[in-house]
């Protein structure tokens, strides 16, 4: 579309926003060839047509003066943050030979030795790796995202992620989550939804930190760090033991609530049949639970072959009754009348019974989710904490039906030979995202055989923080791989990984690292030779396989479209994907071939679209292919540049699938129990310190290691949590989001005056930060009331080094992930989660800053 | 006879230390004794991570034929797929792990 304005011809091309995972659909206006604006895409009910003050900035970094625009290769061997590359400019000839001849030694002795990693990736990163032998990781994830989230999702919900029904929910319970108001997924459009709808909607935020979520709230309740487990099973208790507000007929019909478990905590089963047992209250006997005509027991205890044996839901409320209001309240902090109150609004608000018409069907009503990420999923024990708000959602029937919590990036499932819901694998994918990593069945626990051990975690989505581990002690963790060659992009996992110190230990171990970098960041600077990378307002990326859907919206299919030219000329007529570098290093690194192979199994082309082998595809045929297989012999690479999006609105069984038969999803995870038997087995045999303490069936709180001081004068806990004008590392260099996020206070440290008081500080003190494992960071105070007493918080991303992303200012903020402890206390070996709480002492610079 | 030609994908390269590899079974033969073909083919390191157990295998493993998930096919004592050739893809985790 063209509009001839006083400025100039302007037009505007409809792209995708990259800068965080939710992906909003965007249209760019163009004017005299340069981006000016960026606005939501009205087009698009992803995000309702809206983008976020990040979206809207996103184009202040197109012309950056920290812009790689050349191939570089440093001259100086000596690695580390501050130390100068001594960079010199190559020619893209000769970066690409110097690293195809890299990758053709790696692919000739082991390909696993290749550390790709990548954040944003793209169709074809993952057929270039199972091409080349090696996988594709987003290290840093493992220490910012859902190590205990995902596969919670995968596992009653078939879905990556999940979000509250907002427009028919009446009540939302969001613990350790920023619904609506940050990074998460469904950004924009919960933001929207929740406007329309707030004054239908009681929303009640819990967080140390009354955060942007939770000044948007009807009540904020402040909660001690990682205590959130046993204020959810408090929840629990009341409404099992007290309340009677759970939905019994969906716990009989759809999950395995009745199924018996015995003495030593595994499912009872029929001796000759191996099919689990369950309770029939007509018949008065145990009865296998697939068979006709069972009056379900969801309570009691019942004699079988001489054994006592309970439901499951009895297992669960015996376990759940040592948490009163009165206990919850001694560890967490919330008062028990709290508690008291909120486990009576939930239960009610979720209308346990009630049904409501959607396009002429009857479907259950449960209009009260509870949503939940990283304030529970960075912590020791964090699958406990996912097995705590799964269960309480599960409880009520709550999932995938009218104003229920809502799952998102679906997958298909089977049935289990239980009768219980596993979701199918995606060719080659086992981590997050659209490629599912249900918990169960737990993968077979091997001996190591990946960068990050991933076979000793049998019910995690990811391992990415033992990479680390194994990277600096392959010995003790029997490690295979040694890392020669690491190839990163768009993952800052120096800045985001496990701390500037380790993070620099690691990829010093690496003897060749190449990165391709918009501009040099805290990684790039340890790179060997660095591709200039494109923009994400200059990449053709269609989503090809992706159709993004939230809530009950409809699905739509979108992607990233070039609506401005790189500042540098690639041996190509005009480079628009980073895909392009990938093709040509494959080509003269000898595995182009393969990739197209991989590319055949991967995106499973029919035969009118298969690649076949002698021929050589250009990047554009590649996503021409890929588009038609996927969207129809009319909707190839041409379409897509032309019109580049498909709305289909989704039948009520896609939209509310928990409303529909479908097999039983998990209250109690009893093959928990046997993936843990087989880890301690296996590290046991091999040597391998391993904690299994972990693999237990239900939920149950723990303390941190934070809850335990070294000294009681680390009297403080300190967390870090995400503010809404920054994604990650991605928006670190925009001059205006880094302008409002110090005008906010983005780089100071909150505390509340109560706490300053006790220890003689006052607003805009300099103070030293100490960690009670002797780690330290300096920055300044900014008190206030909208924090727990007992709590210090910095903002995530803060604490940048890299001269791209201070400007050249220097360093602002403390880097939370620098105060982080990487050892056996504090690292989670069922999840792989890092704990991220930590126990501090304040106290004031008397030189000041 | 069915020709079942094997690629593999992703880590599992690096252990296995090949590209490919040509199967010969008899008619009617099962991917179970595919599988079972595999491991003694390829060493203790290898057949350990293949694991077969039950009805399906290690769920870190992944399995086509001829495009079709193992995992929908469900039964590692079905017959492979009718014909004189069968395509194989056998993946180890490429994203995540």
């Amino acid at each position: 579309m063209k509009v001839a304005t006083a400025g100039g011809a302007e037009r505007q091309v409809r792209t995708m926003c990259r800068l965080c995972l939710n992906r909003c659909g965007i249209v760019a206006t163009i004017r005299n060839g340069k981006v000016v604006r960026i606005d939501g895409d009205a087009a698009n009910p992803y995000n309702q047509g809206k983008a976020c003050a990040k979206g809207r900035a996103g184009f202040y970094t197109i012309d950056s003066p920290y812009r790689v625009t050349r191939p570089l290769r440093r001259t100086n061997p000596r690695k580390g943050p501050g130390i100068d590359p001594g960079w010199e400019t190559i020619s893209w000839e000769n970066a690409l030979d110097i690293v195809a001849a890299k990758l053709k030694e790696i692919g000739a002795d082991d390909p696993r030795n290749l550390w790709r990693v990548t954040f944003d990736r793209s169709l074809l990163d993952e057929i270039w790796c199972a091409a080349f032998g090696t996988s594709l990781q987003s290290l840093s994830s493992g220490f910012f995202c859902g190590n205990a989230v995902h596969p919670l999702h995968f596992l009653n919900q078939f879905a990556a992620e999940a979000v509250p029904d907002v427009p028919l929910t009446r009540y939302i319970l969001s613990v350790g989550g920023q619904f609506g108001a940050v990074v998460h997924y469904d950004t924009m459009n919960g933001a929207f939804e929740l406007g329309r709808n707030r004054e239908r909607i009681k929303v009640v935020v819990v967080d140390p930190l009354c955060s942007h979520a939770a000044s948007m709230a009807d009540e904020w309740i402040p909660i001690r760090p990682g205590t959130d487990a046993a204020f959810l099973l408090g929840l629990i208790n009341l409404l099992v033991n007290e309340l009677g507000l759970y939905d019994a007929a969906f716990l009989k019909t759809f999950t395995n609530a009745p199924y018996l478990i015995g003495e030593n905590g595994h499912y009872l089963r029929d001796p000759a049949t191996r099919k689990v047992l369950v309770w029939d209250m007509a018949s008065q006997t145990a009865r296998p639970f697939d068979a006709d005509g069972i009056d379900f027991a969801l309570l009691g205890r019942y004699r079988v072959s001489g054994e006592e044996a309970r439901p499951a839901l009895q297992v669960i409320a015996d376990g759940a009754r040592g948490y009163t209001p009165e206990e919850v309240s001694r560890i967490s902090g919330i008062p028990a009348a709290t508690v008291r109150r909120i486990a009576q609004e939930f239960g009610t608000a979720a209308s346990i019974g009630a049904t409501i018409q959607i396009d002429g069907r009857e479907l259950p009503y449960r209009p009260a989710s509870v949503t939940w990420y990283r304030g529970l999923s960075s912590h020791k024990h964090a699958l406990m904490n996912g097995f705590a708000v799964m269960l309480l959602q599960t409880l009520i029937g709550g999932l995938d039906v009218p104003g229920g919590l809502m799952g998102y990036h679906r997958v298909k499932y089977r049935t289990t030979e239980d009768g219980l819901l596993a979701t199918i694998a995606h060719p080659g994918r086992v981590g997050s995202g659209p490629g599912p990593t249900n918990p169960y069945p737990p993968r077979t626990v091997t001996p190591p055989q990946s960068i990050d051990l991933f076979e000793l975690f049998p019910v995690a989505c990811y391992s990415r923080t033992f990479a680390v581990k194994a990277i600096l002690e392959p010995e003790k963790y029997h490690a295979p791989i040694r890392p020669k060659m690491l190839l990163q992009r768009r993952s800052n996992m120096a800045f985001t990984g496990a701390g500037r110190e380790i993070m620099t230990e690691v990829l010093r171990s690496v003897p060749f690292i190449v990165s391709f970098a918009l501009e040099i960041d805290e990684t790039a600077e340890f790179a060997d030779v660095i591709f200039p990378d494109l923009h994400y307002l200059e990449q053709l990326e269609p989503g090809v396989s992706g159709e993004y859907h939230t809530g009950s919206q409809p699905a739509t299919f979108y992607g990233s479209r070039p609506v401005s030219r790189p500042p540098f000329d690639p041996p190509w007529d005009r480079l628009v994907s980073h895909d392009e570098i990938l093709l040509e290093l494959a080509d003269r690194a000898g595995f182009l071939e393969d990739v197209y192979a991989a590319g055949n199994a991967m995106w499973k082309l029919p035969p009118a679209y298969a690649l076949k082998p002698g021929e050589r595809y250009s990047y554009g045929e590649l996503m021409n292919r890929a588009l038609k297989s996927v969207h129809g012999e009319d909707k190839g690479l041409e379409w897509y540049k032309k019109d580049a999006i498909l709305v289909k609105e989704r039948s009520v069984e896609e939209r509310y699938p928990g409303a529909f038969p479908k097999p039983r999803i998990h209250v109690y995870h009893e093959y928990m129990l046997e993936a843990g038997r087989q880890v301690d087995a296996l590290t046991r045999e091999l040597n391998i310190p391993w904690d299994t303490s972990g693999y237990v069936p239900l939920a149950e709180w723990r303390p941190c290691p934070a809850h335990e001081p070294k000294s009681p004068e680390f009297d403080l806990y300190m967390i870090t949590a995400k503010a809404p004008y920054h994604a990650l590392t991605a928006t670190g260099s925009n001059p205006l989001l880094r302008e409002v996020g110090l005008r906010l206070g983005y780089h100071e440290i909150a505390l509340s005056p109560e706490a300053a008081k006790r220890k003689g500080l006052k607003n805009g003190d300099w103070v030293e930060v100490e960690t009670d494992s002797g780690k330290k960071a300096q920055g300044r105070l900014k008190l206030t009331h909208a924090i727990h007493p007992e709590v210090a918080s910095v903002w995530a991303s803060a604490g940048r080094w890299a001269n791209s992303a201070t400007q050249g200012k220097g360093p602002l903020g403390i880097h939370f992930n620098s105060l982080l402890t990487l050892d056996d206390e504090h690292l989670d070996f069922v999840s792989a989660a890092i704990d991220s709480c930590l126990r501090v002492k304040i106290s004031k610079l008397e030189s000041g800053h | 006879m069915i020709e079942a030609r094997i690629h593999f994908f992703g880590p599992i390269r690096g252990l296995i230390r090949k590209k490919q590899q040509l199967v010969v079974l008899e008619e009617g033969a099962t991917v179970r004794r595919l599988l079972d073909e595999l491991g003694r083919a390829n060493g203790p390191e290898f057949r350990r991570y293949l694991v077969l157990e039950g009805a399906t295998v290690n769920p870190a493993l992944v399995v086509f034929l001829n495009g079709e998930s193992l995992d929908e096919i469900l039964d590692l004592d079905a017959p492979l797929p009718s014909g004189p050739r069968v395509d194989v893809m056998l993946a180890s985790p490429i994203l995540g792990g």
